[in-house]
C-alpha cells in the first residue's frame, strides 16, 4: 500500500480478533514504513488524513486504509494470509511461576515429557507426534531440536491419536512410549528407532508431584471434558482429591490434552491445544513453595 | 510417600472422547437433497443440506478457524507465480464407502461444476492439475467451500463419499428409529452411521438421526427434554431459548435478506424510485425491535467477515432525500392507485414481516407498497420474475463460499445483474471487488436489508461442537457424554455462544 502524502495523522481502528498487543505492534512496524517512505504522521492533524482499519476473514488478513476526505477521499485495500499474520500472536515466552511455555507448532502434540538428561546443562523436551518422536534442548538461544526418531506404524488415521511418553527418574533417558495396541521402548542417548511390541495400553489417569513444600504428594488434574473450551490444570491434595478444593490452579489457553510427569520434581509438562492461535503448546508446570 | 514417587512413572490426567451413541438432529426443513449438483447457490435450503453432504462426503482442502489451509483429499499443492496453474497430490490408500479406490479421475469430475468458469481440471497419475488462463488465487478458498465436494456416481444414480459416515438406506432407517427420539414416526428421517474405515478417523459416534419437517417450536422443546441434541433453531425462537437455559450457537452473519428491483433500467426515473425507496428503509430498527436483534443491519452485499470492507458502505435512511427523490417522480408511480408490488420470495414468517416492514418504511417517503405472498418460494433465491406486476422481491441470499469473488460472482449470477450491462469482470483483488460491489450499490437494483446468523440449539450431551465461525459443523468431532444432568437444570447464558472454536485438537 503506497501513500503518495507528505503528512497526515494515522487514525488505526483493529476490528479484527487480535490482541491488543498485536495490534501496537502493526500499527509501529505500519508507522515505520511510513518513515521509510518519508511521510512524517502528525498526530495533532484534523481532520485525521488517513484512517487504517484492520479486520479478518476466514482466510485473510484485511487492511483498508482511507486517505483524504470528500471527492479527493481514496480507499486502498490489502489483503495477506492471516496465518501469516497470526503466527505472531502468540507473545514471546515468558516465565511465571505457574507455567512456562516451552513449545509451540502447528502440528499436533500427544504427549511432551520434561527429562532430566545428565548429559545436558539444562533439562530436555521430549514430545510424541503421529509419527515422530522429537527430543529439543535448550540452549542460549532457545530451544532447538536435537534429535528426532521416526515411530514405526504412525498413528495416522486415527480422529483422536493417543500415546503417552513414561520415564522414570533413575533411568531418565529410557522412555517408554504407550500407543494404542503397542509399548515402545526408546533410548535418547541413541539414535536407532524406538522399539516396538504389541502389548495393552497401560493409560495412566493420575499425575502426582512430590509437594515442594512437604513430603506429600499433589495430584494434577484438568477439568475439562470439552475440547471447545479453555482449560486449567488445578492441583489437589492426593490424599483427599475428591475431597478437598484444589490447593491452586493454573488457567491454559485451551484445552489440556496431557499432562506428563517424572517423578523426581515438582515439575510437569501439559500440553494444550491454543485456542486463539490453533497451535499445540508444551508448558512446563512448575510448583514452587515459595509462591 | 516421595520414595514412591520416585519410582513412580510418568502419569497423566486428561479428559478422553468417547466413543459410542446416536447424534440426534431436528430439523424444521421438509427434505434434503444430499447431492451437490442439485444445489442452488445461494439457497438457504442447500446451506442446510450442505451440513449433512459433508458427513458423507470431503473435499481436497479445508480451512480451520485461524486462517490455514488443511489437507484432506489432497495432502500437498503447490502453484506456480502466476497462480495460473495448481497442482494437488491427493492422499493414498483413500476409499469410497463402497469400498472402491477414490481415483484423480473421481476427483476432477467431482470439482470441475463447482469451480469458476474457465479452470481446466485435468487428472494425473496421483493428483491433479488445475489451469486457468486467470490467475486463481482463490482457488483453495474455492475448494474448501460451496459444492466443492468428492464424490462418485453409481450404477444406480446415488453418489458414495469418502466422508466420515454413510447414510442408511431409508427402509432401515425407519427401522431404525427408535433409539430414543419421542418424534412421531411419520416425520421423515435421515441416518448415518460411522464408517470404521474412515480415512481421517472414526468419527466418535455411531450414528446421526436426523428428523426432517419438526416445527420450531417442537424442536426446541425436544432439546430442552433431551429428546433431541442438535436443532437448528430459527431466529423467532432465539430469544425465547437462550432465555430457558438453552446453549445456544450463533455463526457469522450467514443468511442476508435483500430487495431486487425488477427494472435495471439506468434512466433517470428508474433510478430515482430505486434510490427513493432504499434511502427511506431503516435498516437498524428492523434488526433491533423488529427482528429483536436477532439480526445485523446490511449495508452491502459480502458480510464483513468475508469480504473485509463491508464497513466501508453507508446506507443510512434518508428521510429527506427520499422525499426530494419522490417528488422528482410522476405522481402515478409508487401511488395508491398504482403501488409497487413485493414479493415476499423466502420461505418462512421472517420475510413477510421484513417485506411489511419495507413497506412501511417507504410509505414514509411517499412511496406506495403493497405485499404479495408468493407461494413459489421454496427455492428462493429465484430467477426474477418477469411476470410484469411484481416490481420487486424480497429474496434470501445464504453466503456459501469462502471466496469473496466467488460468492458476490454467484449472487450476480443468480440475481441477473450482469443482464442488460456490461459483463461484470470480477477480480479477487480486493480493490476491484469492492469497487464492483460499489458499482452494484450504485444503481440501488439490489438493495441488502439484514443479515441473519445461523443459530444452533446445542444439548448438553453435546461435547467437542466445534464448528466454523461461517458455519461447517464438524460433527465427526463430536461426542456425547450422556452422564450430564437435565437441560434445564444449566444456567441460562447468552454468551455461551462459543461463537469461535477451534478446529479439533
Amino acid at each position: 500500500m503506497m501513500l503518495g502524502i507528505p503528512s497526515t495523522c494515522l487514525a488505526w481502528e483493529n476490528r479484527a480478533a487480535v490482541s491488543e498487543t498485536r495490534s501496537s505492534q502493526l500499527r509501529t512496524a505500519f508507522l515505520e514504513e511510513l518513515q521509510n517512505a518519508r511521510i512524517a504522521p502528525a498526530k495533532e492533524a484534523q481532520p485525521c488524513g488517513l484512517q487504517v482499519t484492520m479486520d479478518r476473514t476466514p482466510d485473510q488478513f484485511v487492511l483498508v486504509a482511507r486517505i483524504g476526505s470528500g471527492d479527493a477521499k481514496r480507499t486502498l485495500i490489502s489483503r495477506l494470509p492471516s496465518a501469516d499474520v497470526t503466527s505472531g500472536l502468540v507473545p514471546g515466552f515468558s516465565l511465571r511461576v505457574e507455567k512456562e511455555l516451552l513449545w509451540q507448532q502447528s502440528d499436533r502434540i500427544l504427549d511432551a515429557l520434561l527429562v532430566a538428561d545428565a548429559s545436558a546443562k539444562e533439562s530436555s523436551l521430549l514430545t510424541l507426534q503421529r509419527e515422530t518422536v522429537v527430543l529439543y534442548r535448550k540452549d542460549s538461544s532457545g530451544w532447538v531440536l536435537h534429535r528426532t526418531w521416526p515411530l514405526p506404524n504412525a498413528t495416522a488415521g486415527q480422529r483422536a491419536p493417543r500415546g503417552e511418553l513414561t520415564s522414570t527418574p533413575d533411568q531418565p533417558a529410557r522412555v517408554k512410549i504407550v500407543l494404542p495396541g503397542r509399548i515402545c521402548s526408546l533410548n535418547l542417548n541413541e539414535a536407532t528407532p524406538p522399539v516396538c511390541e504389541a502389548a495393552p495400553p497401560s493409560w495412566r489417569e493420575q499425575v502426582l508431584l512430590p509437594s515442594p513444600c512437604s513430603t506429600s504428594a499433589l495430584e494434577l488434574r484438568a477439568d475439562s471434558g470439552d475440547w471447545s473450551v479453555p482449560d486449567r490444570i488445578a492441583i489437589l491434595d492426593s490424599s483427599h482429591p475428591q475431597v478437598l478444593p484444589a490447593l491452586t490452579e493454573v488457567n491454559l489457553p485451551g484445552p489440556v490434552l496431557s499432562i506428563s510427569a517424572a517423578g523426581a520434581s515438582p515439575e510437569a509438562a501439559a500440553v494444550v491445544f491454543n485456542l486463539s492461535t490453533g497451535n499445540y503448546e508444551a508448558y512446563a508446570i512448575t510448583l514452587d513453595c515459595a509462591n | 510417600m516421595l520414595a514412591a514417587l520416585l519410582l513412580m512413572p510418568a502419569g497423566r490426567a486428561s479428559t478422553r472422547p468417547r466413543y459410542g451413541g446416536t447424534l440426534r438432529v431436528e430439523l424444521h426443513a421438509s427434505s434434503i437433497d444430499l447431492d451437490p449438483r442439485h444445489w442452488k447457490p445461494g439457497s438457504p435450503d442447500s446451506a442446510i443440506t450442505e451440513h449433512f453432504a459433508a458427513l458423507l462426503f470431503d473435499r481436497l482442502v479445508s480451512l480451520d478457524n485461524y486462517g490455514r489451509f488443511q489437507p484432506q483429499l489432497a495432502v500437498e499443492w503447490s502453484h506456480d507465480v502466476s497462480l495460473k496453474r495448481w497442482q494437488f497430490a491427493l492422499r493414498g490408500g483413500v476409499k469410497f464407502s463402497d469400498g472402491s479406490p477414490l481415483t484423480p479421475a473421481d476427483v476432477a469430475a467431482s470439482i470441475s461444476p463447482c469451480l469458476s468458469s474457465g479452470i481446466q481440471v485435468t487428472p494425473s497419475s496421483n493428483g491433479l492439475v488445475l489451469q486457468s488462463s486467470a490467475p486463481i488465487p482463490d482457488l483453495p478458498e474455492q475448494l474448501a467451500s460451496g459444492r466443492c465436494f468428492v464424490f462418485r456416481e453409481t450404477a444406480d444414480g446415488s453418489l458414495v463419499g469418502t466422508g466420515p459416515f454413510a447414510i442408511v438406506p431409508p427402509a432401515s432407517s425407519n427401522s431404525s428409529a427408535s433409539t430414543g427420539s419421542s418424534a412421531p414416526p411419520e416425520l421423515p428421517k435421515f441416518r448415518f452411521r460411522a464408517q470404521d474405515q474412515c480415512w481421517a478417523g472414526r468419527p466418535f459416534v455411531d450414528h446421526i438421526e436426523v428428523t426432517l419437517g419438526v416445527p420450531n417450536l417442537r424442536a426446541l422443546f425436544d432439546l430442552q427434554l433431551g429428546r433431541a441434541d442438535l436443532v437448528l433453531l430459527s431466529p423467532e425462537i432465539v430469544r425465547r431459548a437462550l432465555q430457558s437455559g438453552v446453549r445456544v450457537w450463533t455463526s457469522a452473519p450467514a443468511t442476508l435478506y435483500l430487495l431486487l428491483f425488477d427494472s435495471a433500467s439506468s434512466s433517470e426515473q428508474d433510478l430515482a424510485l430505486r434510490q427513493g425507496v432504499s434511502f427511506s428503509l431503516d435498516r437498524a430498527t428492523m434488526a433491533g425491535v423488529l427482528l429483536q436483534k436477532q439480526a445485523e443491519p446490511a449495508t452491502s452485499l459480502l458480510p464483513q467477515w468475508l469480504s473485509g470492507y463491508a464497513f466501508l458502505f453507508e446506507a443510512d435512511m434518508n428521510l429527506q432525500r427520499a422525499e426530494e427523490l419522490r417528488k422528482s417522480l410522476p405522481s402515478s408511480v409508487a401511488s395508491p392507485a398504482q403501488p409497487l408490488l413485493l414479493g415476499a420470495e423466502a420461505p418462512g414468517d421472517l420475510p413477510r414481516l421484513v417485506a411489511e416492514r419495507v413497506a412501511v418504511n417507504a410509505r414514509q417517503s411517499g412511496f406506495f407498497i403493497q405485499t404479495v405472498a408468493r407461494s413459489s418460494a421454496q427455492d428462493a433465491p429465484a430467477v426474477k420474475v418477469p411476470d410484469g406486476k411484481v416490481s420487486l422481491h424480497l429474496l434470501a441470499w445464504r453466503y456459501t463460499s469462502l471466496s469473496p469473488r466467488a460468492e458476490l460472482e454467484s449472487l450476480v449470477k443468480a440475481m441477473h445483474l450482469e443482464a442488460g450491462a456490461e459483463p461484470m469482470n470480477l477480480s479477487s483483488d480486493p480493490e476491484q471487488l469492492y469497487a464492483a460491489e460499489q458499482s452494484l450499490a450504485d444503481q440501488h437494483e439490489i438493495v441488502p436489508l439484514v443479515a441473519f446468523p445461523d443459530y444452533v440449539g446445542v444439548g448438553p450431551a453435546v461435547r467437542d461442537w466445534m464448528p466454523n465461525s461461517w458455519g461447517e459443523w464438524h460433527l465427526a468431532d463430536v461426542w456425547l457424554d450422556r452422564s450430564e444432568k437435565s437441560p434445564a437444570s444449566g444456567p441460562a447464558s447468552a454468551t455461551d455462544g462459543i461463537a469461535s472454536s477451534g478446529a479439533h485438537p
